[in-house]
């Protein structure tokens, strides 16, 4: 018997899917090398040069809030702090049942103004725009709840700048990161958008709302979501903008031209994903009119926001991206192998399909079919032990070609023990949490599926460097 | 179907044997780079630790004699030297430029352009153009058309640092040519080559150019003497019905904000393209006078937001205009988006004013 005879049709599907998914990913990693090294030597001459050209465009700043009592204040704080020539703060309150408003009210002197509120985007009624007093670049808007799309449309309306910077309220700001991440507008017109890398504060000192000693957490949780981060988030999308085919700027730091984003028709309402929605429509219109344009990635850690520390706001988190993935892909089938769709159509989309909408069965299936087989032995054990090798082993070489990339580069994490615990948290990952990933997804796509509604879910911070009086401090891990 | 033993085994104890060793290697290859980061950086502390006090004095006192600079020295002594020189200037400078010589920059400056890596080679084009060496000019010369942006522009650079009037000829071309140059290093160096340099030949290089790169062109008149780039400006807006020419000429009189440059702004509040319009009232605000607000307030009115709210606020940084005029501006409205814009404008300027 040869040895192709020797496996099945199923375990031809699962062994090659992980081969050629797990590929595509060291592939990705592989452009992202390109990329970052042309970064860094760009960026080599950077200190040698001035800081501010007089080409920058103005920003506004676009900060949904929802019951943020607590931290609302330093996050403005920082906000206004940023090092740019010429930007504005605006706070979006979106119906908070906490003392959200009266607390930035009290502390930035707000008062209400008679400003003309633009409709060009649907949003929740708009109660009041109030002006601060002691900084005139901070505006609030009062609205009626309508979720996180809905503040940041009645943001757009208000903003007065030609570019504006979505910013979750549980992400911060490096200092510069504006200069940086305006870059690629200045280089080039046609860019309509730039994602930021988003890296974990889980572990960090914070000070002031900015990172002021970048650590590891001791938890588990947040430890693989770093290395998740490294693998995906940051090589993975700078491998897709790479090849002009970057489909998500994440909703912690995203910078838009104002008008592109408007003749898109802004954030949508109903979908979880608003990020990646967005992001996609802009690919889409933009594909359909054949306009030139661009939307890539700033590599360097730009932004930093805390991740979930218990599985159930894990567990909520993940299931709303799944979601917002599947509602996304479904919204823009008509871009799949579409001619006018370019690389996006053709290889990013269905690649998202097939490699992440999809991954979720395939590998909860895939896990259980071996299991089971095994088990009841009509898998054999050599067969078994392959899929774990492309399954877990490819996906354990992944992970660690995101930590050997950022090693070459940007070197965030200084001390070689913090490099040693993510090695560790590297192969560990890959036993339990991914699987457990996948069943959070599967769920998500299911219910997907048979209609139940999608939600936000609340996400539970530590954040007590968002106090009033904050000292130094560690975001919890 | 049953897997039968055999070939089988073995090919999944190879996979699991390749997996395990690749593993091996990345946790090999990332303690190494770990290892030898450390190890650099603490020979980039002891070799800065020793150079820097000899550049601190030089910047004081004319050098005489320096000690050679060794090549495992010169990877972090370049770029050391770079630094001081970006931050001094006069005499300074120039005793900068001879310690340079003295310890023997040049010669490996003159090596890394050769051998060095991307990085190395930037930093030995930055140093060349601040040692004014002439015969290293003549190596940055072909790197001006190098394919790598990076290099091309750095050339560039250092070839404006050494003589700008030379080397202008030869640059500005390149300037309108290479859309992947950063226009705004592009403008840095030209604004540090000095107006009185750069006014003529930029000036001559946008009244040949294309129309194409006259908008881009136009953006670096900000480098230029203000009268002669107002000058260019106009007459290319009387030649010209591209749209994209017009909206970058009407927005950089605005910016330039010369007073010769008022007229021609007027003549563009009312153009079809409310882009333009918008431009125009923006520098009409900046340039005009009292006798502009009834032109201004005509737009006040405007289907436009941005063209009310640039209206409104032009209007009120006209001169001699008054919050109390203003307010009469604002009753006399018959249109409640002139009205309600005027107010929101007022409100602003009373926010500005106690901020100030």
């Amino acid at each position: 018997m040869s040895f192709v005879s020797t496996i099945g049709p199923v375990e031809w599907f699962f062994l090659l899917y992980f081969v050629v998914v797990n590929g595509f990913y060291l592939l990705l990693n592989y452009l992202a090398v390109f990329r970052v090294f042309r970064h860094l030597e760009e960026t080599s001459l950077e200190r040698f040069h001035v800081s501010y050209t007089g080409l920058e465009p103005p920003i506004s700043l676009l900060v949904p809030a929802y019951n943020e009592e607590e931290t609302i204040v330093t996050s403005v704080y920082s906000l206004l702090q940023l090092e740019y020539p010429e930007h504005e703060v605006v706070v979006i309150n979106d119906g908070s049942t906490d003392r959200t408003l009266d607390a930035l009210i009290e502390e930035f002197d707000l008062e209400p103004a008679p400003e003309v509120y633009r409709r060009q985007l649907h949003s929740e009624t708009v109660h009041q725009i109030y002006h601060s007093r002691d900084h005139p670049a901070l505006r609030v808007i009062d609205k009626d709840n309508g979720g996180k799309a809905d503040a940041l449309n009645a943001g757009i309306n208000n903003s007065r700048y030609p570019l504006f910077c979505s910013i979750d309220a549980d992400s911060f700001l490096e200092r510069q990161s504006l200069k940086r991440v305006v870059l690629p507008f200045i280089e080039d017109s046609t860019t309509v958008a730039v994602g930021g890398t988003v890296r974990i504060a889980n572990g960090c000192q914070v000070r002031d709302g900015h990172v002021i000693r970048v650590g590891l957490p001791s938890r588990m949780l947040p430890l693989f979501q770093i290395v998740e981060y490294l693998r995906a988030f940051l090589f993975g999308r700078l491998g897709w903008a790479q090849i002009g085919s970057l489909l998500v700027i994440s909703g912690a730091f995203g910078l838009f031209r104002r008008d592109a984003v408007v003749d898109a028709g802004g954030y949508d309402r109903e979908t979880v994903g608003e990020d990646m929605e967005l992001t996609v429509r802009l690919h889409h219109q933009l594909r359909e009119s054949g306009r030139p344009y661009k939307i890539t990635f700033v590599p360097e850690p730009i932004c930093w926001t805390e991740v979930p520390r218990d599985l159930k706001t894990l567990a909520a988190q993940r299931m709303r991206w799944q979601r917002g993935l599947t509602e996304t892909l479904f919204r823009h089938r008509g871009m799949f192998f579409n001619r006018r769709a370019g690389v996006v159509g053709w290889l990013g989309l269905p690649f998202m399909l097939f490699g992440e909408c999809l991954a979720p069965i395939v590998e909860v299936a895939g896990y259980l079919y071996m299991v089971v087989g095994w088990y009841l032995g009509y898998v054999s054990p050599t067969v078994m032990l392959l899929f774990l090798v492309v399954a877990i082993g490819l996906g354990t070489l992944l992970s660690l070609m995101g930590l050997l990339l950022e090693e070459l580069s940007f070197k965030v994490y200084s001390r070689s023990k913090e490099v040693l615990v993510l090695f560790a948290a590297a192969m560990l990952e890959n036993f339990g949490y991914r699987q457990l990933i996948a069943v959070f997804r599967l769920v998500a796509s299911l219910q997907w599926l048979f209609g139940v509604r999608g939600r936000w879910g609340d996400m539970r911070r530590s954040a007590p460097w968002r106090s009033a009086n904050a000292e130094p401090a560690a975001v919890e891990d | 179907m049953v897997a039968t033993p055999g070939i089988m085994i073995w090919i999944g104890l190879c996979a699991a044997v390749l997996v395990v060793l690749c593993t091996s290697i990345l946790l090999g290859t990332i303690l190494y780079l770990r290892v030898s980061n450390q190890r650099r950086a603490a020979r980039r502390e002891l070799h800065v630790g020793r150079w820097r006090p000899l550049f601190t004095e030089a910047l004081l006192e004319y050098p005489t004699s320096m000690p050679e600079l060794t090549a495992e020295e010169a990877v972090e002594v370049l770029p050391l030297w770079v630094y001081f020189n970006e931050f001094v200037a006069g005499d300074a400078r120039v005793n900068l430029a001879q310690a340079g010589r003295l310890c023997g920059i040049d010669l490996h400056a003159k090596e890394a352009l050769r051998h060095g890596s991307v990085r190395q080679r930037l930093m030995a084009i930055q140093a060349i153009g601040h040692l004014h060496d002439r015969d290293l000019r003549r190596s940055l010369r072909p790197l001006t058309r190098s394919t790598n942006p990076y290099i091309s522009l750095a050339a560039a650079h250092a070839l404006l640092r050494i003589n700008p009037r030379e080397a202008l000829p030869l640059i500005l071309p390149l300037i309108a040519s290479r859309a992947d140059w950063s226009p705004a290093r592009v403008l840095a160096l030209l604004r540090e080559a000095g107006a009185d340099v750069v006014t003529q030949p930029l000036v001559e290089t946008i009244q040949r150019a294309e129309v194409a790169f006259q908008p881009l062109l136009m953006l670096y008149l900000e480098a230029a003497e203000r009268r002669a780039a107002v000058q260019v400006i106009k007459e290319i807006l009387l030649a010209t019905d591209d749209q994209q020419v017009i909206t970058t000429g009407i927005y950089q009189l605005g910016h330039l904000a010369h007073p010769d440059g008022l007229y021609v702004v007027r003549n563009h509040l009312d153009h079809p393209n409310w882009r333009v319009q918008l431009h125009a009232i923006t520098a009409v605000g900046r340039l005009g006078t009292y006798k502009d607000v009834a032109m201004l307030a005509g737009k006040l009115a405007s289907e436009r937001y941005w063209v009310r709210y640039r209206a409104a606020q032009a209007i009120a940084k006209l001169p001699s205009v008054s919050s109390q005029a203003l307010v009469a501006l604002q009753g006399a409205q018959v249109d409640r988006f002139a009205r309600d814009i005027l107010a929101q404008v007022i409100d602003e300027m009373g926010l500005e004013a106690i901020a100030a």
